[in-house]
């Protein structure tokens, strides 16, 4: 147990921001909050385009070696070690007006009323482009996708900033069952073998970690409301065709008719087993910013790259040939199902 | 009766998350009490300003709104036959945002 700080990614989607709460404890105990909201998994999620602030959390906590069986084991452990730590919380400003500058306002609040330091990245900074420099070059298809792949390395490169050693992020079960489905849907296995997990990235400098991966969303939405929690709700103005919408409104019909039908899909995303002869995409590095990535360049870079040869199409669906990412499985002779391009879908 | 609106469901309604309202209890066929069922239908003639599509399904509210009488949530009140009675407040919040 050391003195590691771990970074709580608060991502205030949809806007449930929940705030453990842990005044039993002691004053220092107040002061770290967990968060939430509708977090998203950063991936490619768009849903979070709908609410794209990012809002991390960074809350200090002591590495946890296991991964926690529970949500609340998980605050238990937060609980019983927390002095020792050092808690931020962090948010990515993607540059939306009237959208993110709105969820903002309701950050720097918080910030106040948990008394946690708050940084705020933002895309025009990172990127140089706002989502609404984007959107107006390239219209609201695909403009999840730009964000969603920008706002998972934001949170990255946020954390790393902060020297974080764990990115924490709000998503509940509702979240990771529609990332099971939609995975599930686009065909992407190597997605589907991880996004379950409660921790991604353990190899990686900065592991993220989804504390509420068990707890359903109506959960932390009525304690929001129970708590008077202070969080923002607005909706992306970008968002309306992003696809993650169809698997969302699917599986709240299903929690209608069977709620244990999301815990269900979980364990089902859980349980997939992927046979070990089948070749997965290799995470190495990106040849441009070092970021992860499994092809030569990482989706943000050739993102960028299109967007700033004009080109904004490039990377987007299935015709992403041009730039640094000459794919390898083609000296394969073969087209790999599992090996073609991931995440060119609005999440 | 007091209503709100929370969750982004306020800009259905003009953006005012409270309404005081008086609903006629006359338009329950029959009925002498007002339950959610007439609740909802009132709600969606006389308070919902737009996209109605984003409050109900049917006859009952979409899922993924929370519906609270009286802070209970519904589900464990019956729902649609939940009765109501002067000075109720009920809420509603959606979880629903974009995609």
């Amino acid at each position: 147990m050391g003195r590691e700080a771990c970074v709580c990614a608060v991502y205030a989607m949809r806007e449930e921001l929940l705030l453990a709460d842990l005044k039993p404890f002691n004053r220092f105990a107040e002061n770290v909050s967990i968060l939430l909201s509708n977090m998203r998994f950063i991936k490619s999620s768009s849903p979070t385009a709908s609410s794209p602030a990012a809002t991390l959390l960074l809350l200090a906590l002591p590495a946890v070696k296991t991964p926690p069986s529970s949500p609340m084991f998980y605050l238990n452990s937060i609980k019983s070690t927390i002095t020792a730590s050092i808690s931020f919380l962090l948010s990515v400003d993607e540059g939306i007006t009237g959208y993110r500058d709105d969820s903002l306002q309701t950050v720097h609040r918080n910030q106040i009323q948990y008394g946690l330091p708050l940084k705020v990245v933002s895309y025009k900074d990172l990127y140089g482009w706002t989502m609404d420099e984007i959107v107006k070059l390239i219209g609201l298809k695909n403009n999840c996708t730009f964000c969603g792949v920008f706002r998972r390395q934001a949170l990255d490169r946020g954390a790393a900033f902060l020297k974080a050693d764990k990115l924490v992020t709000g998503h509940n079960a509702d979240d990771i069952a529609e990332t099971v489905l939609l995975n599930i849907l686009r065909g992407d296995i190597a997605r589907l073998s991880r996004c379950s997990s409660i921790i991604t990235g353990e190899d990686g400098p900065i592991p993220r970690c989804k504390p509420f991966k068990y707890t359903y969303e109506k959960e932390i939405v009525m304690y929001a409301y129970f708590k008077k929690l202070d969080y923002f709700s607005t909706e992306c103005i970008y968002s309306p065709n992003a696809y993650r919408g169809f698997a969302r409104e699917f599986i709240k019909d299903l929690e209608r008719i069977r709620p244990r039908a999301i815990l269900d899909i979980i364990k089902s995303g859980e349980n997939f087993r992927i046979s070990t002869t089948t070749k997965m995409p290799e995470q190495g590095t990106c040849e441009r910013c070092g970021y992860i990535s499994s092809q030569k360049w990482c989706k943000a870079c050739v993102l960028l790259d299109g967007l700033n040869r004009g080109l904004p199409k490039l990377g987007i669906g299935r015709s992403r040939v041009a730039i640094g990412c000459k794919e390898e499985n083609e000296s394969h002779g073969r087209k790999n199902i599992e090996s073609k391009q991931c995440g060119s879908l609005d999440f | 009766m007091v209503e709100t609106y929370r969750g982004g469901l306020e800009l259905l309604c003009d953006s005012k998350k409270i309404h005081n309202v008086n609903v006629e209890f006359e338009q329950q066929n029959g009925e002498d009490k007002l339950t959610m069922k007439g609740l909802l239908s009132w709600v969606r003639t006389n308070l919902i300003k737009e996209r109605p599509e984003m409050f109900m399904k049917g006859d009952t509210v979409r899922p993924g709104v929370l519906v609270l009488v009286n802070d209970c949530d519904w589900e464990l009140s019956g729902q649609l036959n939940t009765s109501l009675e002067e000075k109720d407040v009920v809420v509603f919040i959606s979880t629903l945002h974009g995609g």
